[in-house]
């Protein structure tokens, strides 16, 4: 009784929105209590990460009338997370971030389910996120925004089954049809908004990514700075500031001493050493500020983080995936930055997408003859100048045609190997495949995924590229 | 909120204003005065004194030899004495005047590349792209300028330590001409021994200059009935350091805000198409919602069924408070009005959690001291995010 009192008014100031009519809101806005049940009952939500976004998000995502809410992250609760990370507690140190998160939304908010994940992300099936509505990221890593995109982006394309959810009113992004200059025109249930946020201290951003209408991450990937990294020789033989003497440790030092022994930031004895060891090479060249805390932000490349700052984008992320989930109002176009150093900033900047990207365009193309064997497919993927690609597995329309690994699914798929690759793709004239696997970029390893598009030379029907495998 | 502004106004105690309305809502301070030492703005010139160096400066930078034959010193020459020397050559052979002209300041450049042994001298590079440092005018900003002519540099024996300061600042100042020096050199290209040589030639100029400040402010706590010993070593010292970046932030009263807005920005914001019409829209009518409310003992939209009577009744409360603030014949779009009963006075989590991590993040700032605070006051637009901030 107290609980359907607790949902009432919960539910309360938000049916003001849901169910009133209005002028400025989303296309196909259909106010209604058809819309407030839909959003409890078919709308599914993945947040990925859950830290200092993702704990304020699910709090968000759960206080804003989503009830199917699910949340994937690797990392275990530390100590140091305690200050911002409002749903951890001291007893909770080295539990899994994405169980205990769960479980104290859980026992707040009435009525809500929420799925952990206790896993890295590549660990998921790609079907796994094919089955959300919306994809909401609370992540301070590039290379896993990029992998999620990727994943997101490659349901794209009407190639691909889909389970739809949230039938009738997933509808903010459905009126603006993406228009390719290619084959596939994307079916619009296939399209995966994501709402990613990020922050570094008091600054902060939040996108809405609609993969094939709104410019996707890779896209502008250029609005992440690289990293700064010293040369080499700087931290070997002119050391100048207290980071040079750290990196030092760190780098060069390390594998000097423990030949083979890989450096693990997140043990307490390594990052003593190259303390230690930073401190020493200080003092060597009369260098001031070596710290303990300096050497953990310097390895670990920490930036610092403000429960503050977290707290506002979360909530503009849930906010703006309230408001594609519901067309009750506009959507953000489509990317908010705000900046609290001096004074307070925001700004909306609407980015346009590239056509030519390589992870929501059309994919890349590749011609070739009906013979080539799939194991000759993945050795051209490592040679081809746009992707660069190793120990590629591949898969077509959901079907692994081969996969490095697990060992069984290797074992399994092996020997489709030495099969002509039009073959197992059933002798389609031309089809998209997607592929995974390594790529280096500047020595730096990174999982990544590519669609392709595989014309086969000499056989009939390829001559209209515009019409076929249209839906 | 006026009635409690005026109280904490008095009593000197800060007030910060935060509220969630639909897809609005508005974070505003309210303080008299507050001032920021330690300001750390993202991006701000370094003190580097380049193209006026003191005397350590100068003899450290004449006894380097740019010509060096050693091909490593020479590309280990740091760029602060590159430029220190190329400025001062580049003055001796124009009458004492430095680079001015767009022309000039691209031979400048080219004078620095002539200097290149060899495409890998990063000192050279680096030299090149921090020419514009020696392009910078001397002496001090028209900000700084305008915080030492403030009337409350003139300090009496209840001036704020902030104050003092900023008074032994201005004797500083029109001492010398300059800031005290900062002190810190960015990372450049160099060998180890030139850089540490180099930071500490910075330093022991920021340390002097910070005695001759220390004695400014004895003196006048001296002079103004106060233990000389009052304002910490560690305060001027910050204060010294960051001379450059002091940052006064001011407030109005509620009541003085709303009784007379600032009438040019108002009309800018009111007439402005694409971005702050609808914030200030938005402005209008979350004050004009409580009017209403006073009038009618219910938020507009807040109960169904009386939608229509409701909007027509908060357009005239809309017409009548934007008259008031001298806005005769001004009104807001019909959508605006809808949009605002359509919210019927709800709060929504999401937007209640970003209003709330505004005003924590402004109280972050205030308590600690450290970076700017907002000013006006802050509207927030949930509709496309295009939220601003109006000083009236």
């Amino acid at each position: 009784m107290a609980d359907s009192m607790a949902q009432v008014s919960r539910s309360r100031d938000l049916d003001k929105l849901l169910l009133r009519h209005g002028h400025l809101v989303g296309p196909n806005f259909e106010p209604g209590p058809d819309l407030r049940d839909d959003l409890r009952e078919y709308a599914s939500v993945l947040v990925v990460g859950a830290g200092g976004l993702g704990c304020e998000l699910l709090k968000d995502l759960a206080l804003s009338g989503f009830r199917n809410l699910e949340v994937i992250d690797m990392d275990r609760i530390e100590v140091s997370n305690l200050n911002r990370q409002f749903l951890f507690r001291l007893g909770d140190v080295g539990k899994p971030k994405a169980e205990v998160a769960a479980k104290r939304v859980m026992e707040r908010v009435a009525g809500v389910n929420i799925v952990p994940h206790f896993c890295r992300i590549e660990d998921k099936e790609l079907d796994f996120y094919n089955d959300f509505s919306i994809i909401v990221l609370g992540l301070d890593s590039i290379e896993a925004r990029s992998y999620i995109n990727t994943v997101a982006c490659g349901f794209l394309g009407p190639l691909i089954p889909h389970r739809v959810r949230l039938k009738r009113h997933m509808t903010t992004w459905q009126a603006l049809r993406p228009k390719y200059n290619s084959d596939d025109n994307p079916r619009e249930e296939t399209i995966k908004p994501m709402v990613d946020g990020g922050t570094e201290g008091f600054k902060g951003h939040v996108r809405v990514i609609v993969p094939g209408v709104t410019p996707c991450f890779e896209c502008t990937i250029w609005l992440f700075p690289p990293q700064v990294k010293f040369p080499l020789c700087t931290l070997a033989e002119t050391p100048r500031t207290a980071a040079h003497c750290i990196e030092y440790a760190h780098l060069i030092k390390w594998d000097e001493v423990h030949s083979g022994k890989t450096f693990d930031p997140d043990n307490p004895e390594h990052m003593q050493w190259v303390y230690s060891e930073a401190v020493k090479r200080a003092e060597l060249f009369g260098i001031p500020g070596v710290t303990y805390s300096l050497t953990q932000g310097v390895v670990k490349n920490i930036i610092p983080a403000i429960a503050s700052t977290n707290a506002i984008i979360s909530a503009a992320c849930a906010l703006e995936t309230l408001k594609i989930a519901s067309a009750c109002s506009k959507t953000l176009s489509n990317y908010l930055t705000y900046n609290g150093v001096e004074g307070l900033h925001t700004k909306v900047t609407e980015f346009v997408k590239d056509k030519d990207c390589l992870v929501c365009g059309p994919g890349v193309l590749m011609e070739m003859a009906t013979l080539v064997t799939l194991r000759e497919f993945i050795s051209l993927l490592e040679d081809h100048p746009k992707l660069l690609l190793s120990r590629a597995s591949v898969t077509h329309r959901g079907k692994n045609l081969y996969m490095q690994a697990p060992p069984v699914l290797e074992e399994m798929t092996r020997s489709n190997l030495d099969l002509p690759l039009f073959d197992l793709m059933d002798k389609v004239p031309k089809d998209v495949v997607h592929v995974t696997g390594t790529t280096s970029k500047s020595d730096k390893k990174a999982s990544s995924l590519r669609k392709l598009r595989i014309v086969f030379k000499g056989v009939d029907g390829v001559t209209d590229m515009d019409t076929a495998g249209g839906a | 909120m006026v009635k409690l502004d005026k109280i904490c106004r008095e009593a000197n105690i800060m007030l910060i204003f935060a509220r969630s309305y639909g897809l609005t809502g508005f974070v505003r301070i309210s303080v008299k005065e507050h001032a920021v030492i330690e300001s750390k703005p993202d991006h701000f010139l370094d003190d580097l004194r380049l193209n006026n160096p003191w005397p350590e400066l100068r003899s450290f930078a004449e006894a380097i030899d740019l010509n060096v034959p050693d091909p490593v010193v020479h590309k280990h020459t740091p760029y602060v004495v590159i430029l220190v020397k190329m400025a001062d050559e580049w003055a001796k052979n124009h009458g004492g005047s430095l680079p001015s002209t767009r022309e000039e300041k691209k031979e400048f450049k080219e004078l620095i590349r002539a200097r290149m042994r060899a495409l890998d001298e990063d000192n050279y590079k680096e030299a090149m792209e921090a020419s514009f440092k020696v392009f910078a005018p001397c002496g001090i900003s028209s900000n700084l300028q305008r915080i030492i002519n403030d009337s409350c540099a003139d300090v009496d024996s209840n001036s704020a330590d902030f104050w003092v300061m900023v008074a032994a600042l201005k004797e500083f100042i029109e001492g010398t001409g300059e800031a005290p020096l900062e002190g810190s050199i960015p990372d450049m290209t160099s060998s180890t021994e030139l850089y540490v040589t180099l930071q500490k030639i910075y330093q022991a100029k920021a340390e002097a200059d910070f005695l001759v400040i220390q004695r400014h402010v004895r003196n006048i706590l001296n002079r103004i009935g106060r233990d000389s010993d009052c304002i910490s070593k560690t305060m001027i010292k910050s204060f010294c350091k960051n001379a450059r970046k002091l940052t006064i932030c001011r407030y109005r009263l509620l009541e003085d805000e709303f009784n007379s807005p600032v009438q040019p920005e108002l009309q800018k914001y009111l007439t402005d198409e694409d971005y702050s019409s609808i914030a200030v829209g938005f402005y209008i009518l979350l004050r004009a919602v409580d009017r209403f409310a006073a009038n009618y003992n219910s938020f507009p939209g807040q109960f169904d069924g009386e939608m229509d009577e409701d909007i027509s009744r908060l357009k005239t409360t809309a017409v009548g408070l934007l008259g008031d603030s001298g806005c005769n014949g001004s009104t807001l779009t019909e959508d605006l009005i809808n949009e605002m009963c359509r919210y019927g006075a709800a709060e929504l989590h999401a937007v209640a959690a970003f209003i709330g991590g505004i005003a924590s993040q402004e109280v972050i700032k205030l308590i600690t001291k450290q970076f700017v605070p907002m000013s006006g006051t802050f509207i927030f637009n949930g509709v496309d995010h295009k939220s601003q901030l109006l000083s009236l």
